[in-house]
């Protein structure tokens, strides 16, 4: 496991955790993301579940999910992590191909999403050009777990 | 004033839209273009302009038509403001032609294209006919910052 640190008594950082799925980029603010997890120590969802795994944590059972280029769920692949978001019962996983932190929130400059691509179901809320030609989605943990909990999402691909 | 110079832009084989001979900025060739999921019809992708990224808009997708494919063949970088004073905001339009430079004459109004009157309203600000065709021309602090139909 990756533990993402908090030092008790100093200004919790913020920062970025930029994921990648699907080959898209998905940028969460750092303060968002419970945990990291190699993807071999997750376990098989349950048959006819919509999660694409499950973790196991102090007898909890977190929801893991893969997500298609339509941001719409879809069956596990070889993805080798997964990255757990903070909400509100249970953190959720995303399965991700690879993660890239960037310590400083001035590592990523976010512009807002513009108005003519706000669909309505969108979970983003801003995008960011990465290392000079890369397009990052960036979302918020809210924003996925409405997506993947608004039944917003479909069927598995 | 009889006349003013305006860009024609070509936004689909069948869809013509003015923009004001300030208005435009630069002409990509061949844009790389990235994919936004969840996006509107008529803007899901964005390109890389000047260390920044730019909504790329299909406004034929508005009328109804086609809006020319996954890989424009050029984007014209335009400039627009949300306010008079404010700095100027960019946005892109796809193309499947080169602009063309012309001469817009003062005179009656084109009869307009059928349109959806609940997407288009506000956005449109006139049409004028050219060749038998109609061309719009669009507000385009609206067409990049609103949601269509909104």
């Amino acid at each position: 496991m990756i533990p993402i640190s908090t030092p008790t008594g100093t200004r919790r950082p913020k920062g970025w955790v930029v994921i990648s799925l699907s080959g898209m980029l998905l940028g969460l603010a750092q303060n968002q993301i419970r945990q990291i997890v190699p993807a071999s120590a997750l376990q098989p969802a349950p048959a006819g579940s919509t999660e694409a795994a499950i973790h196991i944590r102090d007898g909890d059972s977190w929801p893991v999910y893969a997500l298609d280029a339509e941001l719409r769920l879809a069956a596990k692949g070889d993805q080798r992590f997964a990255v757990f978001l903070e909400a509100l019962h249970h953190p959720l996983g995303l399965l991700a191909d690879a993660v890239r932190v960037l310590p400083e929130d001035e590592d990523l400059r976010v512009q807002p999403l513009p108005g003519c691509m706000a669909g309505a179901d969108s979970p983003l809320t801003g995008l960011a050009l990465l290392d000079g030609s890369e397009a990052v989605l960036v979302s918020d943990a809210q924003g996925m777990a409405c997506l993947l909990q608004a039944g917003l999402i479909g069927e598995v691909a | 004033m009889d006349s003013v110079r305006a860009w024609l832009l070509h936004t689909s084989s069948e869809f013509l839209l003015a923009v004001g001979e300030q208005e435009l900025v630069e002409v990509l060739a061949r844009p790389r273009t990235h994919y936004i999921p969840r996006a509107t019809g008529q803007c899901h992708q964005v390109i890389v302009w000047r260390d920044r990224l730019l909504p790329l808009a299909r406004p034929a997708v508005l009328a109804g038509l086609d809006g020319g494919g996954e890989h424009p063949v050029f984007a014209a970088v335009v400039a627009y403001q949300e306010a008079p004073g404010e700095p100027l905001q960019y946005g892109a339009l796809a193309l499947a032609d080169a602009p063309v430079s012309i001469q817009v004459k003062a005179g009656p109004a084109a009869e307009l294209p059928p349109l959806d009157r609940e997407v288009w309203e506000g956005l449109l600000l006139s049409c004028f006919e050219r060749d038998g065709r109609p061309v719009l021309v669009v507000d385009m602090e609206i067409l990049f910052t609103t949601r269509p139909g909104r």
